[in-house]
């Protein structure tokens, strides 16, 4: 059973026995490629639809949204993604102030401080997607495939994790787009296994989680299978 | 991760209000190319601000080159620092977390923005209303899990005693943002010794989601309880 679908490319199968094995735990339940995907993830294609055609739409960002958000907020989805300056989930999904939850860490990876913002989005925002979204030429994940351990206890928890997902060929040139993709299902992976609080949620129907790769250069974002089931009444 | 010692001083704490403006010239040992960067970069994020302040789109075009700036500001969804300082995609390396608590994983993409781009200036941003520091000053302390419980300690660590002082928010955030900043020297020798050699510089910021107005602190020296 594969959790996570990308459309071009197949799946490494240690990433996938720890998720299923995560999963299976909860009974979650897997959407078929043709299930209906939830509200809030047509809400990102919609967005990274316009922005691929330039063709932006003015989101709020003026004095009126700004004090209206001091009062409440409802965010429709949270953003984990890397910290690269090219990749503003807010502007790739054209969203303005208010719509979008963003935790943001070179290569998506997840600690401790990461792993409470998701579960704060989860349990006390009810956000009920979860974007964790790679993307190409990512330095993160190519320093860290590259580089040997060494420098220092910090980047050498981002190499560690970010090697844990990446199945390194001895001797065959490892295409970085492929090593992003294994790393956003680690990520996905860690996220899942490491926190009850999102294990919970996901199991009660009320988050679900969707990988993304994004191409620097189309600006457009390629969307894996969503895992866990969606709000039924959205 | 331990909260670090705190030996930086970033904000007036007796007079509430004021956050004086940031001199990057008391970088004075610092080479004046790797100083001018960090002034320059400062500028470039006072005039964005200015210019989300009084309603103006950001910058759409695509920046080319290294970013001008890191921000470490919080997950929530009023601070996105693209949008409060006007960026285009290409000029801010953005590292968020609820808090902007900085574990490994924010350090080392704090240490990679610093080390491996040269980003010439570091800017922590705290904001108001915000519902960690608030949760931190309220909530119990065994609080939902391990991670929200790590969360909470650090920001904890970082506030006030007082009753008194507790009931400023602002206050609470200003601590906040000084206690992550030690936090981040404290535990990167990498970001300690760019500082000390003038190729990073640090500010703390506070945003007003109200006005959308930012407010930086001074720049930060090491003090010697670094060395």
């Amino acid at each position: 059973m594969k959790l996570i679908h990308w459309s071009s490319r197949r799946l490494a199968g240690g990433v996938v026995a720890a998720l299923v094995a995560a999963a299976g735990a909860l009974s979650i339940s897997i959407h078929a490629a043709d299930a209906v995907p939830g509200q809030a993830l047509a809400r990102l294609r919609a967005g990274n639809d316009r922005f691929v055609k330039g063709a932006n739409t003015h989101v709020p960002l003026g004095t009126e949204t700004r004090e209206s958000l001091t009062k409440e907020q409802h965010p429709f989805a949270m953003a984990l993604s890397c910290a690269d300056s090219r990749v503003p989930p807010e502007y790739i999904f054209n969203a303005g102030l208010g719509e979008l939850f963003v935790v943001r860490a070179a290569g998506e990876v997840v600690d401790k401080s990461v792993m409470a913002s998701l579960e704060y989005g989860a349990e006390h925002l009810h956000i009920p997607l979860l974007l964790v979204m790679g993307h190409e030429s990512c330095g993160a994940v190519k320093a860290a495939v590259e580089a040997e351990h060494g420098e220092g206890p910090n980047l050498d928890y981002l190499v560690t994790h970010i090697r844990a997902g990446v199945h390194l060929t001895p001797g065959e040139r490892h295409e970085l787009r492929d090593a992003v993709l294994e790393n956003v299902e680690q990520v996905i992976n860690d996220a899942i296994g490491g926190s009850q609080v999102l294990r919970g949620a996901m199991a009660a129907g009320h988050l679900q989680i969707v990988g993304a790769y994004y191409e620097l250069g189309t600006g457009h974002v390629e969307f894996s299978q969503p895992v866990g089931a969606p709000q039924t009444h959205k | 991760m331990p909260s670090a010692p705190r030996s930086v001083r970033l904000f007036a704490h007796t007079v509430t209000a004021v956050i004086a403006y940031v001199s990057l010239a008391s970088f004075a040992h610092a080479p004046a190319t790797a100083a001018s960067a960090g002034a320059d970069a400062l500028a470039r994020l006072r005039a964005g601000n200015e210019r989300f302040v009084r309603g103006l789109a950001p910058d759409a075009a695509t920046a080319s080159g290294a970013p001008v700036a890191m921000v470490l500001s919080c997950a929530d969804v009023r601070t996105a620092p693209e949008l409060v300082f006007g960026a285009a995609p290409g000029q801010l390396y953005v590292v968020r977390s609820l808090g902007q608590v900085a574990d490994r994983a924010v350090l080392a993409s704090l240490e990679h923005g610093a080390g491996r781009l040269h980003v010439p200036l570091l800017v922590v941003m705290g904001h108001d209303h915000c519902a960690a520091v608030a949760a931190a000053v309220d909530a119990p302390t065994n609080a939902l899990s391990s991670h929200l419980d790590y969360l909470m300690q650090a920001i904890r660590a970082g506030l006030p005693r007082s009753a008194d002082e507790r009931k400023d928010v602002r206050r609470m955030v200003l601590a906040n943002v000084e206690q992550v900043i030690n936090d981040v020297l404290g535990n990167s020798p990498q970001l300690r010794s760019a500082v000390g050699d003038g190729q990073l510089h640090v500010v703390g910021a506070y945003y007003e989601s109200g006005t959308g107005q930012v407010v930086f602190s001074d720049a930060v020296g090491l003090s010697t309880s670094w060395h």
